[in-house]
Formats: C-alpha cells, structure tokens, sequence
C-alpha cells in the first residue's frame, strides 16, 4: 500500500499527496487491481447559494415595494398640489434607500467598498436633498467635508481593527472607538468653525480629545504594561522608605 | 376521534443545543457503517420506515414553546438521502416537518446523523444498528428480531438521577485555543487513521494505560509539542472528555446521558514527558469517575435548568443569550475535545456483512477541532473533524502514533 515517506502513515491508492503533510506520495501500482469505492461524495457546498437565494429574495422584494413608493409618490405629486420640494425630498430619499439596502444585504463583497460606496450613496443623498431647490447651499460647506471625515476615520478604525485582531477584544476595541469619536469631534468642530467664522479656534471637541484619547491610551498602556524605565522611574520618585 | 398528539421535553443536555445551533455549529454529529456492497436505497427507505416505530421518540419535530423547545411526534416518515454535502452539515430540524436525524447513504455507505439535541452517541449507535439488522433482515439475512422499547428508553436520565443540595463544581478558566484560520462556511473537513485495535492495546498496556487514557494522552502531548514549537502564549490545556453516563447508572435512555470531564494540563509548569501525562490523566480518571463527582456535575446542570430565572426567560430571549453563554461558559474553557464511543459489536449474522464503523465528532467554532473515536471488529478509528484547513494537529498526533511503531492508514474528504 503507498504511504508518505515523511509521516509513515499509509494511504489509499491513486492518492497524489500526503492528507497530513501534503508531500506527494510515490506512485505505487495497484497489484490486486482493487476497485476503489470512494468513501465520500464530491461535497457541494450550497451555504453561499442558499444565502444568495434568499438575500435576492429580500432584494427583489424592496425593489418592488421602493418602485411602488416612487410610483405612488409620483402619481400623488401630479394629482394632488402638494408642495413639490416635500415630494423630491421623499423621492430622492427612497431612491438612496434603495441604494443602502443594496450594499446592507452585502451585494458588494468586499467591507471596505462597502463603506465606500455607504460614502457614495449619502454624498448623493445630501447633494439631492441640497439640489432640490435648485441651488447648492451647504453641500460643498458642510456635507462634503463631514462625510469624508467620516470615511477616513472608519477606515482608520477598520486598519487598526485588523490590525489587533488577536489581542484583547476589551480592551482594544473601545481605545480604537475613543480615538475615533476623539477625532471625529475635533473634526467636526475645525469645519464647523471654518465655515462660520472662516477662522479655527477649538473648544468642546479639545475637551472630548484630551479626554477620551487619554482613556484610551490608559487602557492600552494597562494593557501593555508600562515599559520597565518608566516603571523604574516612577518607583524611583515615588519610593516610601520604611526606615 | 383524533388522538391526542404525544410530546417530549427535551432533556437535559439536549436542550442547549437548539438555541446555539448555527449555520457553523451544526451540532450534528454521525456514525456510518461501510457495507460491501452498494446501498439499495430502496431497501433502506423499507427498513426505516420499518424501525422508526420502535423509536417513537425519534420520530418527531422540534416545536417552539414559549419558554423551551419541545419534541411533537409527527405521522410522517424520514426520507433516507443520498449523500452530496460535507458530514455533519447543518440541520434544518427547526423547520416544519423535518426531523432531527437524517439517514444518508453512498456507495457502499449509511450513514446517521444526529441532532446532539435528540440523544448522544450511545442512542445514534443503538439506532444505527437497528437500522442495519433490518436492512440485512429485507435483503433475506436472518438476524435476530427487533427488541420493543420500554417506556424508560425515552426518560430524561439527568433528572432521574439528580441529587438535590450538592455544591456546585469548581468553574473552569479560559483553555488554550488553537489558532487556525477558519474554513468557508458550509465545509467540513475530517481526517481518519485506522490503527489496528491489538497492537494499540498493546501500546496503551505497556504505559499501563486504558485506550481512552493513552489517547487522550497522546492527544496532550501532540498539543505540547504544537505549543512548544510555536512559542504561544500560554493558557492550560483543557480537554472535553464525555462520559457515558449509563455505564455508571442503571438507565437504557436513548436520549442525552453523559457528562463532561475536562483534563487539563497547564504547560506553563515545564515540559510533560509522555509517561508524565499518562500517569495524570490514570490520577484524573479515578479522580472523576466515581458517582460522588458525577453527582456535582448533573446536579449543576439540572439545576440550572430548573432554576425559575432561567425557565421564565421566553425562548426567543434565550435564543439570544444561549450562544453567548455557551462560548463564555462552555467551549471557550476546552481547548477541544475527545469523545470515545468504544468498541462497537454487531449482531455475529451481519458482522461479516460490516466492513467498518466511523464517528465523526459535531463541527463547533469554539473548538474547531474535535476527535471521534470508534472501535470495530480489529480497528479503532479516530476521525478529527475540523473546521480549518491546517492539518498541524492531525500531522503530529498520527506521526507520534508512527513513532512508536503502530501501523496507521490515514482517509480524508479533504481536496
Ligand atoms: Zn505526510
């Protein structure tokens, strides 16, 4: 019977390598000329499909009922003289949900194009919304800035995230959410500042950063203990001498 | 006049599983028999339908109460399936109509598949070879006649056998995990050696060892030897070791009846030399195995079951907290598990008719690997099921199983 060389162990004829070790076993002939009966079946693997199944069903489903409250909204507005901006915004919003709902349910694979295309869809959502008027007042001043704020500090999230994946899940990630809502503020208060006084003078989001970032990087210290030389130093200054 | 429709609750053990059962964690494990000859599936639909009567207990569907599942028995009869997926793969048995058992079979193969939450391996094997008798028995084998099952067959043993005002057991810490990237979902790998059953006793003997014991020994060691190589940080080694608790008390249930022993050893004392651990787990086993801590371990978990806290939580609140409990307070603290059905005997008719018998332990995400063991006739076959596609473990455990000179064959569904 053929074995692997490395491992010992014998395997079953017309098997190329090794199920331990993967080294490839040498071709031995088959004197008995055994019919081999195989012991398991070609394995299909149906999770992804009857996912995909279902989450199509889901989809198609609020497809239908988003094209019906587009359609409604649409007959309501030529029926009815509702103020026409009330019903561009419901129109614009349904359409984005129909967007979100699409990335939610996981069409796009991958998390990080996933957030991208989150980024997308509210850039369009929040151009719509300041677009109805036919003028843009905010989208450039506010909108833009905060999304991509936002973007870059879920990214930054997502890179560290991965980053301590092995480590302590408590301990890690909350310090990561300080950090981000830490800079999110300070974020938000330059481009609030900006737009209003053209001018950046931080206050509130000073006092959530020095706050939260020092929480933070308390527990990740606590978690990777002081260096020695600091340890060293603070046993040194803060020595009691009993005698 | 329609008869009133029987019901069961489910036991002890049985009822977790329901509520931590995921597309990954199937909780279903199998035994198969390898035949000779090809499977006539039409005979094996007739010998089912045949025996399913005498497991009335078995022939039923889960229902939703609104504070635990239960079994309702069902007229309809399983189908009996040809085999195209991974082992063990997840069970609609929450579904309308579908059991909590499925029988498979190819090529020259049957296998059962059990929910854990319907019985354990003793209750699977008894049905398995039920299922075989009457097979052989259509195709004109004589064999011996179905025994009809009494009324105790389908007792919950836990409670029969519960001790009131025990202290609980001590509670375990966090084990060492293996750190193996999982596989995609829907898969399911197994590795089985087949050792000839003399020449492993005799090995065992010469460590004065059981089998059990100098496999789990074996099963530390190769443990040991994957820490040691790879410099992990380290945690104890705890090993979840179920015993058959019928063999202790008096009771035929062919429902849940075991218990959990966890071994452990903490390789952060220094490095265990082979007859060290034997000698452990010889100490652990008359340690554990006796009626007294038996009695602490069933008593800490009927009561649980029976405390009024969690009996009013409504099923759907427990759904949601079981799967979280159960990896902080179950799997999280092994760092796999073991479970040796022993040595399987058939009716002498058909044990001619009977190339093997496999066990294939459940698939779980807290311990992605787990090992089955099985005796038959002159083998014992040990089957890791794993949820990742390293085979470190299986590697050392059946290279040190070469290196003391025992013949092994090694199978796979692996690609
Ligand atoms: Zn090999």
């Amino acid at each position: 019977m053929p074995y692997c060389p490395k491992c010992g162990v014998e395997v079953d004829y017309k098997i190329t390598n090794c199920p331990l070790c993967t080294f490839p076993i040498p071709d031995i002939p088959d004197e008995n000329n055994n019919i081999k009966v195989s012991k398991f079946p070609r394995p299909e693997n149906k999770y992804y499909e009857t996912i995909l199944k279902i989450k199509n069903q889901i989809f198609f489903t609020l497809s239908i009922l988003i094209f019906c409250a587009v359609l409604i909204l649409i007959t309501i507005n030529s029926i009815i003289d509702a103020h026409p901006l009330a019903i561009n915004y419901s129109i614009i919003s349904v359409v984005a949900a129909w967007f979100y709902i699409f990335i939610f349910l996981g069409y796009i694979s991958s998390l990080y194009y996933s957030i991208l295309g989150i980024g997308i869809v509210t850039m369009f959502l929040t151009l719509g919304i300041d677009y109805v008027d036919g003028r843009i007042n905010w989208f450039f001043s506010y909108a833009l800035p905060v999304i991509i704020l936002a973007l870059a500090i879920i990214y930054l999230f997502l890179y560290l995230y991965n980053r301590s994946k092995f480590l302590n899940k408590f301990i890690f990630i909350p310090s990561y959410l300080f950090i981000g809502i830490s800079l999110l503020s300070v974020g938000l208060e330059c481009i609030l500042d900006y737009q209003a006084k053209k001018s950046i003078s931080l206050s509130w989001s000073l006092i959530v950063f020095i706050v939260l970032i020092s929480i933070a990087v308390l527990l990740i210290s606590l978690y990777y203990k002081l260096p020695d030389i600091i340890k060293e130093k603070i046993k040194r200054k803060l020595h009691i001498s009993l005698f | 006049m329609k008869q009133k429709k029987e019901w069961y609750r489910l036991d002890n053990a049985g009822k977790l599983y329901p509520s931590i059962t995921s597309t990954r964690v199937s909780t279903v494990f199998r035994l198969s028999a390898t035949l000779y000859n090809n499977i006539d599936s039409k005979v094996l639909q007739i010998a089912l339908n045949n025996i399913i009567e005498y497991f009335p207990y078995f022939k039923v569907n889960l229902k939703r109460g609104l504070f635990w599942y239960y079994f309702e028995h069902t007229e309809k009869y399983p189908k009996v399936q040809k085999e195209t997926y991974y082992p063990c793969m997840f069970m609609f048995y929450k579904n309308k109509n579908s059991f909590p058992f499925r029988v498979l079979y190819y090529n020259n193969r049957i296998s059962v598949e059990f929910s854990h939450s319907i019985t354990d391996g003793v209750g699977a094997i008894n049905f398995l070879k039920s299922l075989l008798v009457e097979y052989f028995n259509l195709l004109g084998i004589n064999t011996d006649s179905h025994k009809i099952p009494s009324k105790e067959e389908a007792e919950d043993a836990f409670k029969k056998y519960y001790v009131k005002n025990v202290p609980n057991p001590p509670k375990l810490k966090k084990a060492f995990h293996f750190p193996f990237k999982l596989n995609s979902k829907g898969e399911y790998y197994i590795i089985t050696g087949i050792i000839p059953m003399d020449i492993l006793l005799s090995t065992a003997k010469k460590y004065n060892a059981s089998l059990t014991q100098f496999l789990l020994a074996l099963y530390f060691d190769t443990i040991q030897d994957f820490i040691k190589s790879n410099n992990f940080k380290l945690l104890p080694v705890v090993i979840n070791l179920p015993v058959n608790l019928r063999s202790i008390y008096p009771s035929n249930t062919m429902r849940n009846f075991f218990i959990s022993v966890t071994p452990q050893i903490d390789f952060r004392l220094g490095t265990y030399s082979f007859e060290e651990i034997v000698n452990y787990i010889r100490n652990y086993m008359q340690l554990t195995l006796n009626k007294k801590y038996i009695n602490q371990h069933i008593h800490h978990n009927v009561k649980r079951e029976k405390s009024i806290f969690i009996r009013l939580i409504p099923l759907f609140l427990k759904n949601l907290m079981m799967p979280t409990i159960y990896s902080k307070y179950g799997e999280r603290n092994y760092t796999t598990g073991i479970s040796n059905l022993g040595l399987i005997t058939l009716p002498k008719s058909i044990e001619d008719l009977v190339e093997r018998i496999e066990f294939y332990p459940p698939p779980s995400i807290g311990n992605i690997i787990k090992v089955g063991t099985i005796g038959y006739k002159d083998n014992i076959y040990i089957s890791f099921g794993s949820l990742t596609k390293t085979t470190t473990i299986e590697k050392i455990f059946f290279r040190k199983i070469r290196k003391m000179n025992i013949p092994v064959k090694i199978e796979t569904n692996r690609e």
